[in-house]
């Protein structure tokens, strides 16, 4: 399906509010967001009805600024995505039903976004990478690898079994009266310590999956802050943080490099198997670089892969290099993009990470499954509810030890 | 004026196409589970049936609350983005006085009406009106969240009638004649009053009467 115009996309689903307008072939005509940081400040972490109060409160500003800097008036727009989920079901429901509301006046297609997907097609948009590949989602509420074989088709290779590594951050961050959000205080203050001086557990390394756990490390930190007393100085602080990222570093350096392994032992089946090693992703890898890769004008080549077969057994990489993309907040992380840039570097991978403003949450990311979404006729009905848990690989086993948040 | 008016705020949906006073079509979800996916389609409905576009709508009213947080978001964002998208003047009335003048409809005599909702917690949303002209009503107080105590407090040395399903949980003085029945909402009557009222200067927000529940580190309640 050809989209008739760009696509308004629209984020609430934690502390970000968010509206952007992003063009059918990949061009961001406008993306504004307003951070609900200060609000939540006091509290040391996100308040779910305070940030549902303030979602409300600024959506329609932010969609009319949006608009108004694509130029755009609502009739020209070829649909309206929002995020249904995961999230904080208070905020997911005031952006989606803003959502449908518009996309019911002007009779427009409507895209329930999974935020996930948004996160994990973002490297299509910013870097017109095709599929499958790898992604390592690493957030404040997810911690994920997988494999993206195709818009709507994931593979889990890994979750977290307790906190996300984002909530990691947060969580040090508050045990060492740091402040808030925890992650770019940290990186920072682990700038100038000495990541060896505090020796903390990497857990489930030995495990032969790609799970992470990180509340153990979690009290690891709060039992070596408790050890240093009341005269901690602001060199242990460093030293516990810079201690605590290395630790951090290696669970995902690990966990990645086990996840690759798996990614091209399939890759190297589906080519055994006889396949055309670029077999599943042909038809959709963008022909030529460049902007113009993912135009609908040009649609001959995003021609719906959703209705084809889809074996997950078999992978076929695409052309050269397979790539490992890093998505969500925490891939803002110039520490850790460093780590696993050295991984790829070892294991013969692509790194792609998506510009930082692109990484933590936005509306442009939204717009743009939007736009991958509805131009492969994958179009929702307004009674789609709203969604506080949707896993991305519904079909994954559950991960040994996890709870109700894997 | 054709007037799209709808409500969710409380424990069921209301949405109605109102046109000069002319009911055109009614469309009600009595379930408060499924308001966020059944609101647009009811819309739809009540648009097709009136056979009407939303060209055609020359103001949109809402009910802002108080009520449940999650109902009165799920009827203002819809709202709110709808007569930005279709450039439509937005209207809001609070539920509780939708509530007084469906009480003034039935009951033309009455003059001081005290309306009170469950606001669960042991506590209720209270007000009292008058009713103004033949579609409105005038306060005669602040709304308010508070304890069935205070709530009684409020109703004792006054007259009148009440209502509301929230009116069986505070005392009412002998002066005042308790209406049974009044739990749900009707577009119509919200119509009504938008049709009447001045449009806002300003977009309307939900109505909470409540801060939101959230502690500071330490159990230091907000604010202090």
């Amino acid at each position: 399906m050809t989209l008739a115009g760009p696509v308004l996309g629209i984020e609430t689903s934690c502390d970000e509010t968010a509206a952007a307008v992003v063009a059918p072939d990949g061009n961001i005509l406008a993306n504004v967001i307003l951070s609900q940081l200060d609000d939540h400040r006091p509290y040391g972490g996100v308040v779910p009805e305070i940030a549902a109060r303030a979602h409300i409160h600024h959506l329609r500003d932010l969609i009319s600024e949006a608009m108004g800097q694509a130029g755009l008036g609502y009739s020209d727009l070829g649909g309206v995505a929002a995020t249904a989920g995961p999230g904080l079901i208070g905020g997911v429901m005031v952006g989606l039903m803003s959502a449908k509301a518009i996309a019911n006046v002007h009779r427009l297609p409507f895209a329930a976004v999974n935020h996930l997907e948004g996160h994990a097609l973002t490297a299509r948009l910013t870097e017109k990478l095709a599929f499958p590949y790898l992604l390592l989602l690493v957030s404040g509420g997810h911690c994920q690898l997988l494999i993206v074989h195709d818009v709507g088709k994931f593979e889990r290779l890994g979750t977290t079994i307790d906190d996300a590594v984002g909530e990691a951050y947060d969580k040090t961050a508050k045990i060492l009266d740091l402040g808030y959000p925890g992650g770019p205080i940290v990186e920072q203050t682990a700038l100038e310590g000495n990541a060896s001086r505090f020796n903390l557990p990497r857990p489930l390394l030995k495990r032969p999956d790609c799970h992470f756990s990180f509340s153990g490390l979690k009290t690891a930190v709060t039992r070596t802050a408790e050890s240093l007393g009341a005269d901690i100085t602001e060199n242990d602080k460093a030293d516990l943080c810079a201690s605590f990222q290395a630790a951090v570093a290696d669970v995902l350096e690990n966990r990645t490099k086990r996840a690759m392994d798996i990614f091209q032992r399939k890759a190297s089946e589906s080519e055994g198997a006889g396949q055309n090693p670029l077999g599943q992703a042909g038809d959709d890898r963008p022909q030529h670089p460049g902007r113009d890769a993912l135009d609908a004008g040009g649609d001959s080549h995003m021609k719906n892969p959703a209705s084809g077969d889809y074996d997950p057994a078999s992978l076929a990489l695409a052309e050269g290099a397979p790539s490992l993309v890093i998505a969500g907040g925490v891939a803002a992380n110039q520490y850790l993009r460093g780590r696993l840039g050295a991984l790829c570097a070892h294991k013969g991978f692509n790194l792609a990470c998506p510009p930082i403003a692109l990484c933590t949450d936005n509306a442009a990311m939204i717009a743009w499954a939007g736009v991958e979404r509805l131009s492969r006729g994958l179009q929702d009905s307004l009674d789609t509810p709203a969604r506080a848990r949707w896993p991305l690989d519904p079909d994954a086993p559950a991960a040994i030890g996890a709870g109700v948040k894997a | 004026m054709n007037i799209l008016a709808f409500d969710t705020a409380l424990s069921a949906g209301s949405v109605a196409l109102v046109s000069n006073g002319a009911v055109l079509a009614t469309c009600d979800e009595p379930n408060a589970k499924s308001l966020a996916e059944r609101l647009v389609p009811m819309v739809d409905k009540v648009l097709a049936e009136a056979g009407k576009a939303y060209t055609d709508i020359d103001r949109i009213a809402v009910t802002v609350g108080p009520g449940t947080f999650t109902g009165m978001r799920i009827g203002v964002a819809t709202a709110r983005a709808m007569s930005l998208a279709a450039d439509v003047p937005l209207v809001g009335a609070s539920t509780l006085e939708v509530m007084a003048r469906q009480v003034a409809n039935d009951h033309p005599s009455a003059t001081d009406i005290h309306i009170c909702f469950d606001a669960r917690r042991k506590e209720v949303y209270c007000q009292s009106f008058r009713p103004l002209g033949e579609s409105d009503v005038a306060p005669l107080s602040e709304p308010v969240a508070c304890s069935y105590e205070v709530a009684s407090g409020l109703l004792s040395g006054t007259s009148g009638v009440a209502a509301g399903n929230g009116v069986g949980l505070v005392e009412t003085p002998a002066t005042i004649q308790v209406l049974e029945g009044y739990t749900r909402l009707d577009a119509c009557v919200l119509a009504g009053m938008a049709a009447a009222r001045p449009v806002p200067d300003s977009v309307p927000e939900p109505l909470y009467l409540r801060a939101p529940d959230a502690k500071l580190p330490g159990g230091k309640e907000v604010g202090a």
